[in-house]
């Protein structure tokens, strides 16, 4: 997996790329929680990312947790095919903000 | 300005830092009943009356004071609540919270022959009482009075309009225009306790329903939003997502189920004996469809939406109402997407899988 981020302001973007999955997911938890700090609009740019386990859905939903508690807000971003597949069969969409 | 007028605005000028303080206190204590109490209140607020505004004043009847302890405006403070019911539980707090002046409070509402309306709002002159404050460096903060204005929404709206047109009393308003905020002040007194009537009757009803759905009995209850809160609240569909993720041992967050009552009412369901009729019927078939989502894949985390989309989606598969009706419901529960096209045509490939797609097929 590859974490790229981007900062302006107080908007945070992290392209994750590859597989998010049991091994990978701590690296973009630890990765986004020390970043997310002052931040008011968190987006999960999923592109490149082929593939998602519960671990990755688990740092989402903490993610999506933090940000809703701190009044800021977390977008997930063009999710493939796959990806969005796993996201409306778990029911993650029914609460997430996803952009295509 | 004569020099007795100087005194008090000299008076005034010294005292700001004491307002300043007597405010702070009247507004931390009106915010407190909010809090505590859960009034439900439109605005609170306080203002020190301003030095251009008080040399108004004295211009116009400054004989009327002896000293600044006589002007007791000086420090304001309203609340205006969505009920006139609440102004009187706010009134009991403010009667058990500060020392009134009983002899200058007035209650405007009362004031009124049977055959009058007009301005309706309830004026308490108040103290500080040393209980609540007391500091050597400020004794004045209890010496000062001050007043708060209680009234409901509809009340402040006739009286920021009334003010709106410039007159100070009725004896100044051409009799034509003062009929006419009279009329206007008796529709509003209507509408007040119309407003406290559907608030109480609202209340009753979601009390009710509650009991009713916690009984089981769900024959005559109408499906709405309460009566929906009221059978998740009992369970609603738990059973089901329990028995879900019993698939691969999976964990249930809890989200909001409140976007499923319009897929609900969209599928024709009127009644909670109609959906939970539903729920039965198509309980097994939801559960198979689930194992055909689930079987094989590392996902061990669903929410508590899973359940009622399923049963969704196997009820519109299983009455051949098509492809096109799937997506129509994840454009209700998602919102319009793109990938619902593909989303709904995937799901209808689960339920053929099944056997429950029997009619001709419609393209989404």
């Amino acid at each position: 997996m590859e974490i790229v981020k981007s900062k302006q302001k107080d908007e945070l973007v992290i392209q994750v790329k590859g597989r998010l999955d049991t091994n990978t997911a701590p690296e973009l938890e630890k990765s986004s929680t020390e970043s997310i700090e002052g931040i008011k609009k968190l987006t999960l740019d999923l592109k490149e990312l082929d593939y998602i386990s519960s671990a990755g859905l688990r740092v989402i939903l903490t993610l999506h947790k933090d940000m809703s508690g701190k009044g800021a807000a977390l977008v997930v971003a063009h999710p493939k095919d796959e990806v969005m597949e796993v996201f409306d069969m778990t029911g993650f969409s029914s609460f997430l903000t996803i952009e295509e | 300005m004569d020099l007795h007028a100087e005194m008090i605005l000299d008076e005034y000028r010294e005292n700001l830092e004491t307002f300043e303080i007597i405010k702070r206190i009247v507004l931390e204590q009106l915010n407190s009943y909010v809090k505590n109490f859960g009034s439900i209140v439109n605005s609170v607020e306080a203002r020190i009356k301003t030095e251009k505004s008080l040399s108004g004043k004295l211009e116009l009847k400054g004989d009327k004071y002896q000293s600044l302890e006589d002007i007791t405006d000086i420090v304001g403070a309203r609340v205006v609540t969505f009920y006139n019911d609440e102004v009187d539980k706010f009134a009991a707090q403010v009667e058990r919270s500060f020392a009134v002046d009983w002899e200058n409070s007035i209650d405007k509402r009362k004031m009124y022959n049977v055959d009058q309306f007009g301005y309706m709002s309830l004026h308490y002159i108040c103290r500080i009482p040393e209980e609540m404050y007391k500091d050597e460096k400020h004794p004045n903060v209890n010496k000062y009075r001050f007043e708060i204005q209680l009234r409901s929404n509809l009340q402040h709206t006739w009286a920021t309009i009334y003010h709106d047109t410039g007159y100070k009393n009725d004896v100044e308003v051409p009799r034509e225009y003062l009929r006419n905020l009279n009329r206007l002040a008796g529709l509003l007194e209507l509408a007040d306790d119309k407003f406290v009537e559907i608030r109480t009757s609202l209340d009753d009803y979601r009390r009710r329903v509650k009991q009713i759905v916690k009984s089981g009995d769900f024959s005559q209850v109408e499906l709405n939003i309460d009566s929906f809160n009221a059978y998740l609240e009992n369970g609603g569909f738990d059973a089901l997502n329990k028995k879900i993720a019993t698939i691969n041992n999976m964990e249930i967050e809890e989200i909001s189920l409140r976007n499923f009552l319009t897929v609900f009412k969209s599928l024709g369901f009127q009644t909670l004996k109609q959906l939970d009729d539903f729920k039965k019927k198509y309980f097994d078939l939801a559960y198979e469809f689930s194992i055909r989502q689930f079987s094989g894949k590392d996902i061990d985390i669903i929410s508590n939406a899973t359940g009622p989309l399923n049963l969704c989606i196997v009820y519109v598969l299983n009455n051949d109402m098509g492809e096109i009706v799937v997506k129509r419901i994840l454009d209700r529960i998602y919102g319009e997407r793109k990938s619902n096209v593909n989303q709904a045509k995937r799901l209808t490939n689960i339920g053929k899988s099944m056997g429950l797609v029997k009619g001709i097929e419609e393209e989404a």
